[in-house]
């Protein structure tokens, strides 16, 4: 029987290792995926979403909500790659004024041959590092406002208004709007 | 004479390792998966399935009076009763240390961390 | 949002008026099929483009799956064709992530042991429930995750039945506390519920019997999904259940 999250979370809350592993090779190709596109390489991906799981082992017992643990552990683990970012770049407080951000110069317009998914990655690509952070965890981890806000350590305010604009890029990117 | 508590302890481990019910190891529950088998064993702090540790108060020397504390963690063989296991277990641990150190007065908890299928 | 061009497989287009691709303002021509519902007038994102509307506006409006309907939006064309941009650009998002997750190679067992060899049962101990015995100097028990172990091994054992969270209700420290079992479980579909839940509720409490010296008071189930075999999969399309009894 195929079973279903809440079920796992419950069994794997309680102790039961397969339960989890079960959880680990359901969630765990999302979570490489978010990272990859989060952290742009692939050599701490594997370190991070395993440091990840160890840490969602840990909480378990606390998720109140079981039905939630792909939405939790996704907020796990960008929690993590957002560690990673800081790390990499103490002093670089993710600057939201990047030229780009709004004035349409954005590269894909030469994505003619691209499919739609790979014009995607090079409009997310080209985002300010705070609006693509935002909308990785809105649109791909499925995070609330407030959650990002937690997240990122801005006011929800800011958030949205990341949001708006990497919206616009991305539709202006993906579009071409007339 | 003074009592050997390291010896002791392999000695004790022997013992519960061979009584009846204890399970040969933690296995994941019913897992199908051999890997998670060995995983669970390995993640443990201690080879499975008896975790034996041993003190003695207030000094190592065997004068009266001395207390041999004993802790032990076991899993249990699922079609055995966890709670007659854990007395067993309990019992022979104690009848050892009586036999082999008639002065000593020993305080044992036996813990079952595992029912086993 | 099958009515318009971009729902066909999309290639961002270049206009064919020679400017400069990185001018703001470029001038497009119209797709070339176009729907009826589309004028080639410039699209905006500013309010006084959008017919007052905001982007924020209809993200939240697309985020609630346009419920409750706002007429406002939903007789402002240029707001509907925002609203639908934003529309692909979800469920591109979407696709994105499956096809991401997709591609990503499997991992070796190896990875996944890395996890496991560094998770702990022991983190899941929980209280020590005692079991007597006659010497006063005996300290014998068994952890409730040994316990709550036991208990999934029961409801395995139970045809259609899997036993997800279970707690141990009652101060389960101190012996001869009566005890409250609570089990989530999610029953297989065409499962009699009453019957299955209590060959449960029979098995668990014999295994508690035969291992514990708990004082069951209760066994409480409540049946959290309801679950399709593969087989059955194809035929019926309903949501999972609550039932609780």
């Amino acid at each position: 029987m195929d079973a279903d999250d809440r079920t796992l979370a419950g069994r794997a809350s309680d102790g039961d290792v397969r339960a989890f592993e079960v959880l680990i090779r359901r969630y765990g190709p999302y979570m490489r995926a978010y990272s990859t596109r989060v952290l742009g390489s692939t050599d701490e991906v594997d370190d991070v979403v395993q440091e990840s799981f160890i840490t969602a082992w840990q909480q378990l017992p606390q998720l109140a909500d079981l039905t939630a643990v792909k939405s939790w552990l996704m907020r796990i683990v960008s929690h993590k790659c957002i560690d990673r970012i800081r790390a990499r770049r103490p002093h670089a407080d993710i600057d939201d004024h990047e030229p780009h951000a709004d004035d349409g110069e954005s590269p894909p317009r030469r994505a003619e041959a691209m499919d739609r998914e790979r014009a995607l990655e090079a409009a997310l690509a080209a985002l300010p590092e705070q609006q693509r952070q935002s909308w990785l965890l809105r649109e791909m981890s499925g995070l609330s406002y407030d959650e990002i806000a937690e997240e990122l350590g801005v006011p929800a305010s800011t958030v949205r208004g990341f949001l708006v604009r990497a919206r616009k890029s991305l539709i202006r990117d993906m579009e071409g709007w007339r | 004479m003074s009592i050997d508590v390291e010896t002791m302890g392999y000695e004790l481990d022997d013992l519960i390792r061979s009584t009846p019910g204890v399970a040969a190891l933690f296995p994941a529950e019913a897992s199908p998966l051999a890997l998670a088998t060995t995983l669970v064993a390995g993640a443990l702090s201690r080879p499975v399935p008896a975790s034996v540790s041993v003190s003695t108060s207030p000094a190592a020397d065997l004068a009266d009076g001395v207390e041999v504390t004993v802790k032990a963690r076991v899993a249990v063989d699922a079609s055995w009763s966890a709670a007659e296991v854990c007395r067993a277990v309990h019992d022979a641990v104690v009848e050892r240390i009586a036999a082999d150190f008639p002065a000593a007065t020993s305080i044992v908890s036996v813990g079952v961390a595992q029912v086993a299928d | 949002m099958s009515d318009t061009p971009y729902d066909s497989p999309h290639v961002p287009r270049i206009d064919s008026t020679g400017d400069d691709p990185t001018d703001d303002h470029p001038i497009r021509e119209a797709p070339i099929r176009e729907a009826p519902i589309r004028t080639a007038k410039a699209l905006g994102f500013e309010p006084d483009e959008l017919d007052g509307h905001t982007i924020e506006e209809l993200s939240d409006y697309l985020d609630r799956d346009g419920q409750p309907v706002d007429p406002a939006i939903e007789s402002s064309p240029d707001a509907l064709l925002a609203l639908a941009a934003l529309r692909r650009l979800r469920d591109l998002s979407g696709s994105l992530i499956e096809a991401d997750a997709r591609a990503e190679p499997p991992r070796d067992d190896s990875w996944i042991s890395g996890i496991l060899a560094n998770i702990s049962i022991e983190a899941r101990a929980g209280r020590d429930i005692p079991i007597s015995h006659t010497s006063p100097t005996a300290r014998l028990s068994i952890t409730e995750g040994a316990v709550r172990g036991l208990i999934r091994a029961a409801g395995d054992s139970v045809e259609g039945v899997l036993v997800g969270r279970c707690r141990l209700e009652g101060d389960v420290t101190i012996a001869d506390t009566p005890i409250a079992v609570t089990l989530e479980v999610a029953v297989l579909w065409g499962e009699q519920i009453p019957e299955t839940t209590a060959r449960l509720r029979s098995a668990v409490y014999s295994q508690l019997l035969r291992h514990t010296e708990l004082r069951i008071a209760s066994i409480d189930i409540t049946v959290t999904d309801v679950q399709f075999s593969r087989a059955a999969d194809d035929a019926l399309v309903v949501g999972p259940d609550e039932e609780s009894e």
